[in-house]
């Protein structure tokens, strides 16, 4: 197991670096707005837009050849010293240090309920198949998965905050942390991420779940007289809950760093997601590897977690080839 | 991401066009007005000074919402609205424009023109420099001269640099006078944003980074820059009405009201700036959706933000809401692309005249920009003293909008390789004609627009394909041209060599400042080597000539006939449908009590702005 965690966490090393070479070269062929923008000013009121860009590029450390760039970078991610975001003036450590309570606070709620909800109630629907229950759970579910998460978080605020006056309309960081307030705050924010969430944990409890309800050890278990919360937790779950550990992973990181953007862009949260989308349209290269570089190795890693999980789960995995 | 408008431009831009005009131009939407036509004299507008009887308390706070981040916060280096806004809280400024376009004073008391060729500029008495720097002095501008916008070198990154190209020298005169003489005399100097709005740094802060550069320190520059002192406004003094308190990134900046502000009480208008700023403190919050900008004034947990064009009516029907339209020098405008990667008849005036009559400007102002435009024929809006509206001729509007006229004009002044089949307008390939409509993405009413140009092209056989892509991928794909160096430039020479990496045929949405009070401005867009003819516009008659006259003339008198004529020579070429000229709409609460007219120069007093009542809980 040693070897193989050892061997997981090179492989880590590796994807990162790829991926940091990627969003890199990406980055060094894109154009950069405010560039782009001070030079069409300049060109246009009779200026040298081509200075004025070197201006800009000056200002942020663009001044050697693109390989030069390269390795300084690669340097500075390998070495923690991840230098200044551009846009903000502040260490790159500085600014993911303040964002990431911001997303926290609405994708860890988000992240318990979809876990909790979306596999109680798949479960509950494999066990009820084709009961009203199950219909609606199932509507719940597909309304969840189709509706986009933008259109539901601006008719969530303009319902409930704007209409109806019964939330705020936005963010607002100047209230309380410990507050009844606060989450007020939270409420549609965390409403909009934990909707798509359950309803996609849901689905896959219930198509996993389905496939132990009909076992013969759970008729055994109820001809031995259990109780049906028993056989639903640790007959039907417990072997299900496997496969469903692999999708829990990538759930978590596309909320963080998918849904969460937009409900942090929506509700006017700065949080992570947000932070890194505006170092991506700014073109702030330190702060888009760096927000880049956490969530690969976060997913490699936890990918790893998730493997080792599995054999804990699962006492016949075994990733040392033997098996039981 | 960028759009090219007025909310997205510099502080030397937005200096640059919103200038001086006449007063009162502008409409405003109250609960009275809401026909969206505006008053021409300004007198029925419903937020003219004075009118409101009210206590001027001090209220607790400002909250405005912008949808972006600023990109820096030293003077130096500002080059977005969003950081301007922000400087300005701290910095007021040398002095800005009335609604009259007349000086008016701030840190500059008044002014002397000696002869048009050099201008002495007085600073009032009582501007104090934050921590130990002491006053604001002559010297302070002389040293800024010479160190920053004369240096060999731009070692501390100034883009204001050119604004300072017709400047000779600065000179101190005596402890608060400094001189600044020019090369050429130039009598609307004080209108150019050489001096006009301009903020620096105390001398004393900046000298050691000086020095330090000269010693080889190539970062001193940014160094100076990126320092907290400069960041956190320490040096600012009472130099502006608010102090820093602090910036949440990507959330909110928060300025408290400054106790020692110089300029209250003081005159002009002492009544207006009694106690100014009347607001303890300054929230700017960054919500990037408009929706919810939009929500949150609604709800009055904002005090202002800008409108969108489109739905302005709603607000206007708000009996909260106080909504102030403001017209703005920006152009938007239809380019014709005239380079060798555009449809070739584009480079016929009669073609390009027959364009412009199809597309109804009224349509676009009235139904897409919900009145908040003015329909435009030349690049001068109409309030410029250089427009004169016997030279201009008119395209798109009442009866210059004739599409059957532009069919006939069309078939005129095409090759007889071009004909009708029908409806459509073939080529000589047989097939239609199809043109490539570019704009940027980000705007309800671009689109809209789109459709409609597209729609009203087709009324003449033209099939129109259109794109829209974010506006720096406008600017790199269809408006660069690389140069013989390889540097990407707006105008690369020849038009038949030089040409954007994408092909297109018009550029619709893009907007220009049209300089009404520095028309010469204009020329690196209108001549054939201007920098900025990025569509390759070969004018018949001599415009580098005419512009250079214009700009040489000694009285105003001479200039005005000089540019009249200029703009009216546009307006017949149509080297671009000039379209419309934009509205800026601000929407306040309606306990905000304004104290100017309005005017293109709306918000030069906006730190005398004040609330009847509490704003916020």
């Amino acid at each position: 197991m040693a070897r193989y965690v050892c061997w997981r966490l090179l492989w880590a090393v590796v994807a990162t670096c790829f991926v940091l070479t990627v969003t890199f070269g990406i980055l060094s062929a894109s154009p950069n707005p405010e560039a782009s923008q001070a030079a069409w000013e300049a060109a246009q009121s009779g200026g040298d837009p081509t200075e004025t860009r070197e201006i800009l590029e000056q200002r942020r450390g663009e001044t050697g050849s693109i390989a030069e760039q390269y390795v300084d970078y690669m340097v500075s991610m390998a070495t923690f010293d991840w230098g200044e975001s551009f846009t903000y003036n502040e260490p790159v450590t500085t600014v993911i240090a303040d964002a990431w309570v911001y997303s926290a606070i609405t994708v860890i709620p988000a992240t318990v309920l979809a876990v909790v909800l979306g596999f109680a109630i798949g479960l509950y629907s494999a066990t009820h198949q084709y009961t009203k229950t199950d219909y609606a759970a199932t509507f719940v579910a597909f309304f969840g998965i189709s509706i986009p998460n933008f259109w539901f978080a601006i008719v969530l605020v303009l319902v409930f905050g704007e209409l109806l006056g019964l939330t705020p309309i936005s963010y607002d960081s100047e209230v309380p942390f410990w507050s009844l307030a606060h989450l007020s705050y939270l409420v549609l924010p965390i409403t909009v991420l934990a909707t798509s969430a359950i309803a996609s944990e849901m689905r896959y409890a219930r198509a996993e779940a389905l496939e132990y309800v009909g076992a013969a050890w759970i008729k055994t278990a109820r001809a031995k007289g259990i109780s049906e919360l028993q056989v639903t937790v640790r007959h039907v779950f417990r072997p299900a809950l496997v496969p469903l550990i692999t999708i829990l992973i990538a759930d978590v990181v596309g909320i963080i760093f998918a849904t969460a953007y937009i409900v942090e862009v929506i509700f006017g949260i700065p949080g992570l997601g947000y932070v890194s989308y505006q170092a991506l349209v700014r073109m702030d290269t330190p702060l888009v590897l760096a927000t880049t570089l956490i969530p690969v190795f976060l997913t490699i890693v936890a990918n790893l977690c998730q493997d080792v999980a599995y054999t804990m789960l699962d006492p016949r995995i075994d990733y040392e080839g033997g098996s039981r | 991401m960028p759009s090219v408008g007025p909310s997205h431009l510099s502080r030397r831009t937005i200096l640059a066009a919103t200038s001086g005009g006449i007063a009162g131009i502008a409409g405003c939407f109250t609960d009275d007005d809401s026909s969206g036509d505006g008053d021409e004299d300004g007198s029925d507008n419903g937020t003219e000074p004075g009118e409101v009887d009210g206590d001027r308390a001090i209220r607790s706070e400002w909250i405005q919402a912008v949808p972006s981040e600023a990109s820096n916060l030293s003077p130096y280096w500002v080059s977005d609205y969003a950081s301007s806004l922000r400087i300005g809280l701290h910095l007021d400024g040398t002095y800005t424009l009335d609604e009259n376009g007349d000086f008016y004073s701030l840190w500059v008391d008044d002014y002397e023109n000696r002869g048009d060729e050099a201008y002495a500029f007085t600073l009032r008495d009582t501007l104090e420099w934050g921590r130990d720097y002491g006053a604001m002095t002559a010297d302070d501008w002389v040293w800024f001269y010479h160190n920053v916008i004369d240096a060999e070198e731009n070692w501390i990154g100034y883009l204001g640099r050119t604004d300072w190209s017709s400047v000779e020298s600065v000179e101190a005169e005596d402890r608060r006078t400094f001189v600044v003489e020019l090369e050429e005399p130039d009598p609307l100097f004080v209108k150019r944003p050489a001096m006009w709005g301009t903020s620096i740094l105390p001398r004393a802060l900046t000298e050691p980074y000086y020095e330090d550069w000269q010693d080889g320190d190539e970062s001193a520059g940014e160094a100076l820059n990126v320092s907290d002192e400069v960041v956190e406004f320490q040096y600012a003094g009472n130099l502006g009405p608010y102090g820093f308190e602090r910036r949440e990134i990507e959330d909110r900046y928060v300025a408290t009201r400054n106790d020692d502000y110089y300029r209250r009480g003081t005159e002009p208008d002492a009544d207006d700036w009694a106690d100014a700023p009347y607001f303890e403190r300054y929230v700017i919050r960054i919500l990037p959706t408009q929706s919810t900008r939009l929500a949150e004034l609604r709800s009055g947990g904002l005090t202002y933000t800008e409108l969108p064009a489109d739905q302005t009516q709603s607000f206007a029907d708000d009996d909260g809401i106080t909504v102030v339209s403001v017209p703005t020098p920006y152009n938007r405008i239809v380019v014709y692309n005239q380079r060798a990667n555009g449809w070739e008849p584009l480079r016929n005036r009669g073609v390009r005249q027959a364009l412009s009559m199809a597309i109804d400007k009224t349509t676009v102002v009235d139904d897409i920009f919900d009145g908040n435009a003015k329909v435009a024929h030349t690049f001068q809006p109409t309030y410029s003293e250089f427009y004169d509206d016997s030279r201009v001729t008119p395209f798109g509007e009442g009866e210059s909008y004739d599409p059957g006229q532009a069919r006939s004009l069309l078939t005129e002044e095409l090759s007889s390789e071009y004909g009708y089949d029908g409806d459509a307008l073939l080529g000589p390939d047989g097939e239609q004609v199809q043109l490539d409509l570019v704009y940027q993405t980000g705007e309800t009413v671009y689109e809209d627009t789109g459709r409609y140009i597209a729609d009203a092209l087709g009324e003449l056989g033209i099939a129109v394909d259109q794109r829209a892509t974010p506006a720096d991928v406008l600017f790199q794909r269809y408006a660069q041209q690389e140069d013989d160096s390889g540097n990407a430039v707006y105008n690369a020479g020849d038009r038949d060599e030089y040409t954007s990496s994408d092909d297109w045929d018009l550029m619709w949405s893009i907007s220009l400042n049209t300089y009404p009070n520095s028309p010469g401005s204009n020329a690196p867009v209108f001549t054939e080597t201007g920098s900025f003819n990025f569509f390759g516009y070969v004018p018949e008659d001599d415009l580098e000539e005419l512009f250079s006259d214009a700009i040489a003339a000694n009285d105003l008198e001479t200039q005005r006939e000089s540019f009249a004529e200029i703009f009216g020579i546009l307006s017949r070429d149509q080297p671009l449908n000039f379209m419309v000229f934009d509205n800026r709409i601000h929407g306040y609460r309606q306990e905000v009590v304004h104290t100017e007219s309005i005017s293109p120069s709306w918000g030069y007093k906006d730190q005398t702005f004040w609330a009847t009542e509490e704003l916020h809980e």
